[in-house]
């Protein structure tokens, strides 16, 4: 569960939720043929060579960074910075996919209706979440 | 057919008093009461220790999505206990608080103004739009109501949503682990003393 998903399901703000799931195989990397031959399939889903998924959901409580995260891609890098720019760099392609300056300006205008400003929040709550993943990855 | 516009009597102890009867188990220490419109939640009359079940509801009670639909449209060729869901129904919303209150309501300008805020590509993007397509090739109201309260009131047990009524009356918590499912029952337990009169929560899982 996330802020977002919370809120399309319950249609209520969840104010200080600070939990993020990563469904199986919402975790999709492209790595080399080489990298992909020598995979942890415990972990990870292959496909056409190149393409890896998570096969387990991965949580992210209270935004740490989870034991799984580590042993998942232990098998991927063996250099620990390796390890946590790819993490970082997942993580921010899944900030990427949202327009943020339209979620914050609409949060300062508020000007619409509650159920909009509300997801508008779960958005921004979601946002949040992931940069303290980031800043936990930096720790 | 099942008014779900109606207005209800809503009559918490005959509820509860038909639950026990049917071997759900409910600590004598908490109270059903009415905290807003279209909302019920416990609150504790007495200090509760720690890690006791509070609540239980046997299997036999969860109530599957056809069996509420059954009841909603008069549909006699299903088996369900009637009295059971009769008195339940009438502690859930009205259709009319999920039209005013729930998401999937948008009209069409709120909809395109909740799907710019991601990028064209963007997977949450498309799940939503997914989502939308999905309640809106709903058929009729009554479908749509228990579309609604499945997806913000059911319990996942054996992989299979069930309504199950009394739990689904604990408010939300996000610090406690939830509800536990047996092999004939599903329970919940207070991970932390409750003090008396204190509304308690479950936790989303």
């Amino acid at each position: 569960m996330d802020p977002i998903k919370f809120y399309l399901n319950y249609s209520f703000y969840p104010e200080n939720y600070s939990n993020l799931t990563f469904y199986e195989n919402q975790i999709i990397l492209n790595v080399s043929k080489d990298v992909a031959s020598k995979i942890d399939t415990k972990y990870w889903n292959v496909k056409n060579d190149q393409t890896i998924s998570n096969k387990n959901p991965v949580s992210f409580y209270n935004c740490e960074v989870p034991l799984i995260i580590s042993l998942m891609f232990d098998s991927l890098f063996k250099n620990e910075n390796l390890k946590f720019k790819a993490i970082s760099n997942f993580i921010m392609l899944v900030k990427n996919q949202f327009n943020y300056n339209d979620v914050k300006l609409f949060l300062e205008n508020k000007s619409g209706n509650k159920i909009l400003i509300d997801f508008a929040k779960s958005i921004n709550l979601y946002i949040s979440n992931l940069d303290k993943i980031l800043d936990n990855l930096q720790k | 057919m099942i008014d779900i516009n109606s207005a209800r009597e809503k009559n918490t102890k005959r509820f509860v008093d038909l639950l026990i009867q049917r071997e759900a188990y409910i600590d004598k220490r908490i109270l059903l009461t009415h905290i807003s419109e279209d909302n019920f939640g416990f609150i504790s009359k007495e200090e509760i220790d720690p890690k006791k079940k509070i609540i239980l509801i046997p299997n036999k009670l969860l109530i599957p999505k056809k069996n509420i639909k059954s009841f909603l449209i008069n549909d006699k060729t299903i088996s369900y206990d009637e009295e059971l869901i009769n008195s339940y129904f009438s502690l859930l919303p009205k259709y009319e608080f999920f039209k005013q209150n729930n998401f999937l309501f948008l009209n069409d300008t709120d909809i395109k103004k909740c799907l710019n805020f991601f990028k064209s590509e963007s997977p949450i993007k498309k799940s939503i739009e997914t989502l939308f397509k999905t309640f809106n090739e709903l058929e009729s109201d009554i479908d749509k109501y228990v579309h609604l309260l499945y997806r913000t009131r059911s319990f996942n047990v054996k992989n299979q949503s069930y309504l199950a009524p009394l739990l689904d009356f604990i408010n939300f918590n996000f610090n406690t682990r939830g509800y536990f499912v047996e092999n004939n029952s599903v329970f919940f337990n207070s991970e932390k003393k409750l003090k008396k009169t204190m509304k308690f929560f479950k936790a989303i899982i």
